[in-house]
């Protein structure tokens, strides 16, 4: 296997070939290659790619480079007010260890059904910036969790755009213990509201199914609603339907229906963030 | 909804190997003239804190700092057997070894001082704070250090001592169930308050007050540290760990499968010390070990039941489990 540590991205897409892999975080790249899981012929790390590491507000869009850790974005004023959800699953990723190490973009690249980072994007309307020696591409991250596979071969994830549309998000994650948990549950939503009505939702879960997805069924349930009690036993109902029928017969699919229900309640109280900030 | 609950739990542990099963520590002691001493055991200190124990006996009797003592423990090429870290039993048994074997050289060493001293008994050569001589007269004291090297070195004396401590037990008779199969007895009552989300099933320990009775502590610290030790493993106990088996294959042998209380898990955790002196320990002291963990199961199951009326019966108490007890409870209430 061959080490390759790019200092640039141009310099990480050239290597970039048949049998290669990107190493950022390696949380989940690194157990991998100790259990034998994968063989790359190539490993091209990023951690010296100084371009991947940026985070800032700009164009009406918060920009996040894919080597952006979770520690670091956990303990972002600009993330917190601008994504408040994806801050909150910052939080509660892993353990504080792993949150030092583990990236964002890395998030995505494994793209695990529980990774804690996706649910929160996907509800942020988050877009992904991929690059490849064929180009760059802008996709929304909804669109990209439908392709198979993931990426093309060589494809670098440079980073996420959340646009910055005064959206109110929240996320909750259910696991078995309070630290070093896979989630078992974890739901992303965004409110754009008007008052106490509910303009428009974006609504996402995690761990139901291969990959965090967006129910675009449940959102148009929510929208254009009075956020009020019965609002939110329908919100909390809703969920317990989606999950029903993502997770049909399989054995965690009586807890997870029923659970669902708490983590929505959950999620939506800690909806906050959206506000007009100056030079936003 | 989140609904919270307290639950109560006792338990009494015979410790020891019990049922009759020999029940042996042993120890080698040596006081050196640089007022130091050794002592040999083969009791393995796992974390719990053995050795730091033997160091206190040791020291309290020869009236030198826990610092002055060194522990050589658990070399099978040198040290005694003391049996092994399990049963609760190495401050109890062990520790008696220690103060049985300690108190022979020491009582060589008196002897030596009384002469020298000219003091009628031995009994009357107290050890203080690195000091050696006649209770009650400091005029005729001197370092122990310089008595010991006067011993040896002018008079051939040697301060070396081996004992064993045998714990008490008797086999239960089979056929009438009568018998002592262990002595002595820990005691101990915790109180567990939880919350409980009866939507997602989830089992948050709040707090947990825990009080046993481990005869005397012989190092608070410690005995604080393995109750909240305890504790932990009893969440542990009652909430978490399973292990998953396949045609006899365990499905989850790692800690990423197998999972433990973190620290974020662990609840607050208040100790009460109840020293109630056993006349056949160490200065009165008994084991703690096991007994710590032992209550906190039944505790956080009964407090679950105060919390959402719910009974679990077979650990542990998983949110699926609560879940689907919480559903059952509700068809048999509709039904009646």
């Amino acid at each position: 296997m061959q080490f390759f540590q790019a200092r640039n991205v141009m310099e990480a897409v050239e290597r970039a070939g048949p049998g290669s892999y990107f190493l950022a975080g390696g949380t989940d790249l690194a157990l991998q290659l100790r259990e034998g899981k994968v063989k790359p012929q190539v490993l091209v790390d990023l951690s010296r790619v100084a371009e991947l590491k940026t985070l800032n507000a700009s164009g009406g869009c918060l920009e996040i480079g894919s080597m952006m850790t979770f520690a670091e974005l956990g303990s972002s004023e600009l993330v917190r007010t601008k994504a408040n959800a994806l801050w909150l699953a910052c939080q509660s990723m892993g353990s504080p260890q792993i949150r030092n190490q583990a990236t964002i973009g890395g998030n995505l690249g494994n793209c695990s059904p529980a990774a804690d980072g996706l649910p929160p994007l996907l509800a942020l309307g988050a877009e992904v910036r991929l690059v490849s020696r064929r180009g760059e591409e802008t996709v929304s991250l909804a669109e990209l969790l439908k392709r198979r596979p993931l990426l093309q071969e060589g494809t670098l994830i440079k980073g996420f755009l959340i646009p910055d549309q005064g959206w109110k998000s929240g996320f909750a994650k259910l696991g078995r213990r309070r630290a070093l948990a896979i989630a078992r549950l974890s739901l992303g939503i965004a409110v754009k509201s008007e008052g106490s009505r509910a303009k428009k939702i974006r609504v996402a879960l995690g761990a139901v199914g291969e990959r965090a997805f967006l129910s675009e069924a449940l959102a148009e349930m929510l929208e254009e609603r009075e956020m009020d009690e019965t609002w939110l036993e329908a919100a909390a109902a809703g969920a317990q339907q989606v999950v029903a029928s993502a997770l049909g017969s399989r054995a965690s699919a009586p807890y997870k229906q029923a659970a669902v229900a708490g983590v929505m309640r959950e999620a939506l109280a800690s909806l906050a963030g959206g506000e007009e900030l100056n030079g936003g | 909804m989140k609904k919270r609950g307290t639950g109560l739990s006792c338990t009494w542990y015979g410790t020891g190997y019990g049922n009759g099963f020999p029940d042996v520590s042993s120890a080698f002691v040596e006081i050196h003239d640089d007022g130091t001493a050794t002592v040999l055991t083969g009791a393995v200190d796992v974390g719990q804190g053995s050795s730091t124990v033997f160091a206190q006996i040791m020291a309290e009797e020869l009236g030198l700092n826990p610092e002055d003592i060194l522990v050589c423990s658990g070399d099978t090429d040198v040290t005694p057997d003391s049996g092994t870290t399990a049963a609760t039993r190495q401050t109890y048994n062990t520790g008696n070894a220690v103060l049985k074997a300690v108190r022979q050289a020491k009582l060589r060493l008196q002897e030596f001082a009384a002469r020298k001293f000219s003091c009628p008994s031995p009994e009357g050569i107290e050890f203080k704070e690195g000091m050696i001589g006649v209770r009650g007269d400091p005029s005729r004291s001197m370092p122990l250090s310089e008595l010991v090297w006067e011993a040896r070195l002018l008079h051939g004396e040697r301060f070396i001592s081996a004992a064993s401590f045998t714990a008490q037990t008797t086999p239960v008779s089979l056929e009438n169930g009568q018998g002592a199969p262990y002595w002595p007895y820990a005691f101990g009552c915790q109180a567990a308050e939880v919350e409980v989300d009866t939507e997602t099933g989830t089992v948050r320990v709040l707090k947990i007050v825990a009080a046993h009775d481990l005869g005397r502590a012989v190092n608070l610290t410690q005995a604080e540290g393995q109750i909240a030790g305890g504790v932990a493993q009893g969440v542990g106990y009652a909430l978490l760990e399973e292990v998953e088996l396949t045609e006899g294959r365990i499905k989850n042998p790692a800690f990423a499968k197998y999972l433990i209380p973190t620290a974020l898990d662990v609840p607050e955790i208040e100790s009460m010390i109840v020293e109630e002196p056993e006349d056949t320990g160490p200065y009165g002291a008994k084991g703690l070990g096991e007994p710590a963990m032992l209550p906190t199961v039944a505790a956080i199951i009964n407090a679950i039941d105060a919390a959402v009326g719910v009974r679990i019966t077979a650990l542990p108490a998983t949110p699926e489990k609560i879940l689907a007890a919480l559903a059952e409870k509700e068809r048999g209430g509709s039904g009646d």
